[in-house]
């Protein structure tokens, strides 16, 4: 490796880590609160190619946010009239969820290459980089501490963590679960779009099929290594972000074999990291609707 | 407790001001079961009330309703004369100044008891509470009602009955001037009961009004002013303390009069050891000894009770025994032969069985039907199965006959479990228990929410299966049932057996002091 190499590598880390620690923070407040996430891929590629339109049409990398922002909004209110206000169950509806987004972002992708061909080509950079950080980078490491000190010492998370340890003691304690579970499944779902333009408006610039390629669930694997802990499942995401850092570095530097064995680092690493993390606490109640009788 | 007595009876200024709250045709259906029937209820300002009935009476759902976990049917509730509006919840109700204590208490047992105690009254708005004033009122109600309760200990940390005092806490802190409690004596030793009473009484002095909704006859003479009898979610009336008795409720409760206690038959001396336990140790999953050591041995046809308040090791002593778990230390003889090793369907062919605490979880598959769970144990033996294949007709007369014989209400053998009530659903329990004649009988709480009928139904079983030389340890948190039916009594506390002891030389009294870790006894066998 040539000189110099530490910097570049934590950088490419962080870059690496970005779209999972938005990601992370988003299946740590809806575990938090009581709902069991897995949409989170979906949504990530949805709000991937959400962002990456907006840019392109509209020509603002800030236009695309907030245009993915809106379609996780709206995935949000979706999952969360599915899974907690009829409600069904939270795992399967996530699970077809992201299949029902795979297939759906791939065909929105190829109407829109249709009516703008640049929507295949690479976007511009996005602007606001500060030392190479750029401001998804800054925003996924403040909205971290945040996100810590809101779960762990104000009221309104106090309330939050207490619906997903027991939605019946939340209830009788005059939260109206339902509701606040929707509301909370919604905004994390606005999280989970934000890493995915995080993806493709701070990171790789283009969309692809399945371009989230399992990030989504890399965060739900954060989320549980970091025990439902906002700063600890952010530094999970930055582990699994080294070995993604990790992976291109060593494709570049190895000769003669597969690339594609390096490709794997990042996912054999979170199985070793899950399989030796061992059994954390979840949320008491996470998992469980609540239905009011 | 005979000064509590006296001071029952309203006080002057309560009866005079206006009724709290006043529930009128409340009707309430859950599927097709009608929970509650046109009910009338009032409660005044100072009273403790009693809310009595067997099980799935419909206290608890009445109570529900007026604390707005559930919504009525039909009714009208007026609080302080004013209707209540469509969209009640909990949060009104609480603002309302209605403080429900439930059964299962309704704390987050991962937070701290501060925690628990002022989350209630957090607005969402409220980004950063001042947990130091708040924490500064709370210790002042603590030290009123003489409550001992560390505001920063995690309530997971505490005993059932510290539990209810934070709860009751909770309410207070709300600003309850109703308070409901949910059956709160059943994870009390007497002792802790006395001084919850003690403590409801200085509530109704200051002007509070309790419901006390309970089906034990004893509390309900002791403290309450009215006594509103609930049957079938029918309301059957309402009479004061002084015109009542023990029987005159048990009658409006069931239909029947009042039970005569069973009686034990007395064991012969020589009756050979069938199950003993020696020295036997087990650690909990987190590495915490939860039995200590515990020595002791059942007799063919003796009934040993284990008395103790929940989770002191009583779950954990009857896995061990079963098989479903594996202990550290110490050795389980089944009829002399060591079967520690032995796995739960060794053990079971030796002639243990079990009647598990958790019915729903344990003892029965819901979704099965009868026949399919009376045969559960045994369904890979003959004759109910042929080389792997189930004979049917088989199984049907099998339960069929056990239905009779069990007297199990239901309209045929091949309906779901769960459509059964708790007393037919134990009764299955117990038919498959006895299907093959045991010699060991472990049985958990095996009363443990059945009404009258049912309760009666299974301990009457219990006695007859001593009769015949089954030997029975009998693990309940209900004392009146272990003294009934027990020979021997064994208390556990923190893990360890703190006294064994023949059934004459114990009394009530002696045992709640036991329970609460209170004095030792040193005569183990």
């Amino acid at each position: 490796m040539s000189e110099g190499w530490l910097a570049p590598f934590l950088l490419a880390t962080l870059r690496a880590a970005t779209p999972l620690i938005f990601c992370a923070l988003s299946v740590v407040l809806a575990e938090r609160a009581g709902v069991i996430h897995i949409g989170v891929e979906g949504v990530m590629l949805a709000g991937a190619l959400a962002g990456l339109l907006g840019v392109v049409f509209w020509g603002d990398a800030y236009v695309g946010i907030l245009f993915s922002l809106l379609v996780g909004l709206i995935l949000g209110l979706l999952l969360a009239l599915i899974t907690v206000y009829l409600p069904s169950d939270q795992v399967v509806t996530g699970i077809v969820f992201n299949i029902f987004s795979l297939g759906v972002t791939s065909f929105i992708f190829r109407l829109a290459a249709e009516k703008n061909a640049a929507v295949q080509a690479l976007i511009p950079v996005m602007p606001g980089s500060v030392f190479g950080l750029s401001p998804f980078m800054v925003l996924a490491l403040v909205l971290t501490v945040f996100m810590w000190w809101f779960m762990f010492r104000t009221g309104p998370g106090l309330k939050i963590r207490s619906m997903g340890e027991d939605a019946h003691a939340a209830h009788a304690a005059g939260i109206n679960v339902v509701i606040t579970r929707m509301l909370i499944l919604t905004a994390a779902a606005a999280l989970s779009a934000l890493g995915g333009a995080a993806l493709t408006i701070g990171w790789v610039r283009s969309f692809t099929d399945n371009i989230t390629l399992g990030r989504g669930f890399i965060a739900l694997a954060a989320a549980y290594c970091g025990r439902w802990n906002p700063l600890l499942a952010t530094a999970a995401c930055i582990l699994f972000g080294a070995g993604e850092a990790l992976a291109f570095r060593a494709q570049a530097a190895g000769e003669g074999l597969n690339p594609h064995y390096f490709l794997m680092i990042p996912y054999l690493l979170t199985l070793l990291v899950v399989a030796v993390a061992g059994k954390g606490r979840a949320p008491a109640d996470v998992g469980r609707p609540y239905v009011r009788r | 407790m005979h000064d509590i007595i006296s001071q029952t009876g309203l006080s002057k200024d309560a009866a005079a001001s206006s009724c709290a709250v006043e529930m009128t045709g409340i009707s309430k259906s859950f599927g097709d079961v009608r929970a509650l029937d046109d009910i009338a209820f009032s409660l005044q300002a100072g009273e403790v009330r009693a809310l009595v009935g067997e099980n799935g009476a419909g206290k608890t759902t009445l109570m529900n309703i007026l604390y707005g976990i559930y919504a009525a049917d039909e009714g009208v509730i007026r609080l302080g004369g004013r209707e209540i509006p469509h969209s009640w919840s909990p949060r009104e109700a609480i603002r309302a100044g209605i403080g429900m204590i439930h059964q299962h208490f309704a704390l987050i047992s991962n937070h701290t008891v501060l925690e628990n105690i002022v989350m209630p009254l957090l607005k969402w708005r409220e980004i950063s509470p001042s947990w130091k004033s708040h924490a500064k009122r709370v210790s002042e109600i603590c030290r009123e009602y003489h409550f001992q309760i560390d505001l920063q200990s995690r309530v997971e940390d505490l005993s059932m009955g510290e539990r209810q005092q934070v709860e009751i806490v909770k309410a207070l802190y709300q600003g309850a001037k109703v308070l409901i409690l949910d059956e709160p004596t059943s994870v009390l030793t007497p002792q802790q009961t006395e001084a919850l009473f003690r403590f409801l009484l200085i509530l109704k002095k200051r002007g509070h009004s309790v419901v006390l909704v309970t089906h034990k006859l004893d509390e309900t003479m002791q403290i309450s002013d009215r006594i509103t009898v609930l049957r079938g979610g029918k309301l059957i009336g309402t009479i004061e303390r002084e015109q009542a008795n023990p029987q005159i409720i048990a009658r409006m409760m069931i239909e029947r009069d009042w039970i005569a206690r069973l009686k034990v038959a007395p064991l012969p001396d020589s009756a050979a050891v069938v199950l003993k336990v020696r020295n036997l140790s087990l650690n909990n999953e987190q590495g915490i000894r939860v039995l200590d050591d515990l020595s002791f041995h059942v007799r063919a046809g003796e009934i040993v009770g284990v008395a103790g308040v929940a989770g002191n090791g009583q779950v954990e002593l009857s896995d061990a025994l079963v098989g479903l778990r594996r202990v550290q230390q110490g050795a389980v003889e089944i009829e002399g032969i060591n079967s520690t090793r032995h796995t739960v369907l060794q053990r079971r062919k030796a002639g243990l069985v079990f009647i598990p605490e958790d019915r729903h979880h344990r003892g029965v598959v819901l979704d099965m039907d009868i026949a399919e769970n009376i045969v559960l144990n045994t369904i890979s033996e003959k004759p109910y199965s042929r080389y792997g294949v189930l004979r049917s007709q088989v199984i049907t007369d099998c339960a069929e006959e056990a239905i009779s014989a069990y007297s199990i209400k239901t309209p045929g053998c091949r309906v779901p479990v769960g459509n059964l009530s708790g007393g037919n659903q134990q009764k299955i329990v117990m038919a498959r228990a006895l299907l093959r004649e045991p010699r060991i009988i472990i049985a958990c709480q095996p009363t443990r929410g059945l009404d009258f009928g049912a309760t009666e139904y299974v301990r009457k079983k219990l006695l007859e299966c001593a009769q015949r030389g089954i030997g029975i340890l009998l693990i309940s948190s209900d004392l009146d049932e272990i003294l009934e039916l027990s020979h021997r009594i064994l208390v556990m506390f923190s893990g360890k057996i703190v006294s064994d002891l023949p059934v004459d030389r114990v009394n009530l009294d002696q045992l709640g002091l036991l329970m609460a870790g209170h004095g030792r006894n040193n005569q183990l066998d």
